[in-house]
């Protein structure tokens, strides 16, 4: 080694290393690409709640649900009332917590209980069944119904259509 | 003062050539000796031979590039000082380690004692390191000639120690097929 070319020998000493190159773009566009993620990850994990909840047997989506009413009811035998509304709904929870369910208009009462208890909020098991009642409803009304305080389902008749519609609020 | 002009000092047999030798490159001459011997006192003296040395072989040499000339005789000097310090056993130092790793590039000459030889050497293993990238080149002698520590590789590459190290390796590889290639080496 001691027989190098001096000028390998000189220039070896004075060899500065170039300044590594900040590649700006990939950068910015792999924090985009984050941003997005986590953005998409958030919305679906808002859209998705964590209870589903079913009308008359329809499980409740994005699209309207039309329900077959006013009609006489069946469920209970009590509303034989053609202008009476009556749901019945259940619930399936992804946690075992029981749920507080309550409407912004007429009542809820459950068949499991042993006398009739008409109250505009409950608290249900997964599973259990609630007749919905609103004597009469208010075609331009929209009703809502609500999941431990949040809004989780409107009410509303589709008067083109002439029947009443279910949706996510 | 330029390189030149230190020479021309030292033609003119006038001691202020070593003063300004000195000025100029008693620190570079002091980090070779020191990475060899890794002693300062030793290294130190180290350095006050090479000028003398230097003293003694201007002329009849005019080195076209100086620092190269006082690098090589401060090298030589603290390879000498360092085997006669190990000749009892080896020292397990940075500098051994340096030596360690160019086992896989051990040449077989006929003659080791020969200049002419150990010059084709130099000249094959510099011709060489020419098909190199810069910046392998540099690190390269560094390691070797100026046996640096891969610590301060690492800090003057602005690199990984381990980037280093695969850097080095991959070099050696191929100067040991380039030593094959030209009767230096067996494969």
């Amino acid at each position: 080694m001691s027989e190098l070319d001096d000028d390998l020998i000189a220039s070896a000493c004075q060899y500065r290393a170039k300044p590594h190159k900040t590649y700006l773009f990939p950068r910015m566009l792999a924090a985009a690409a984050c941003l997005v993620l986590i953005a998409t990850a958030a919305l679906v994990m808002h859209r998705t709640p964590e209870t589903d909840i079913y009308i008359d047997g329809t499980a409740l989506s994005a699209d309207p649900v039309p329900i077959d009413q006013p009609m006489p009811m069946a469920l209970d035998g009590r509303s034989t009332d053609a202008q009476t509304l009556c749901l019945s709904l259940s619930f399936e929870s992804r946690t075992d917590a029981p749920l507080e369910v309550s409407v912004s208009e007429g009542v809820l009462d459950s068949p499991s209980d042993a006398s009739p208890r008409a109250l505009s909020a409950r608290t249900v098991s997964a599973g259990e069944i609630l007749l919905w009642t609103i004597d009469p409803p208010d075609e331009s009304a929209v009703y809502t119904l609500y999941l431990d305080g949040k809004a989780a389902a409107v009410l509303r008749c589709d008067s083109a259509n002439g029947y009443w519609v279910a949706e996510r609020p | 003062m330029d390189d030149k002009q230190i020479v021309e000092l030292y033609w003119q047999r006038n001691e202020q050539a070593i003063a300004e030798t000195a000025a100029k490159y008693e620190t570079y001459c002091m980090k070779i000796s020191q990475n060899i011997l890794s002693d300062r006192a030793d290294s130190e003296e180290n350095v006050n031979d090479t000028y003398l040395h230097t003293w003694e072989a201007i002329p009849p040499q005019r080195p076209a590039i100086l620092s190269a000339f006082l690098g090589r005789i401060a090298r030589n000097l603290a390879l000498n000082r360092y085997k006669a310090k190990s000749a009892q056993k080896r020292q397990g130092d940075a500098f051994a380690l340096s030596l360690d790793e160019l086992d896989d590039c051990a040449v077989s000459l006929p003659d080791p004692e020969s200049e002419t030889a150990a010059a084709e050497l130099g000249a094959s293993i510099s011709a060489f390191l020419r098909t190199q990238s810069e910046e392998v080149r540099s690190m390269f002698v560094l390691r070797y000639f100026y046996c640096e520590s891969i610590e301060e590789l690492s800090a003057r590459f602005r690199c990984g120690e381990s980037r280093i190290k695969t850097t080095l390796l991959r070099t050696r590889r191929k100067l040991r097929e380039h030593l094959i290639k030209e009767g230096y080496c067996e494969a």
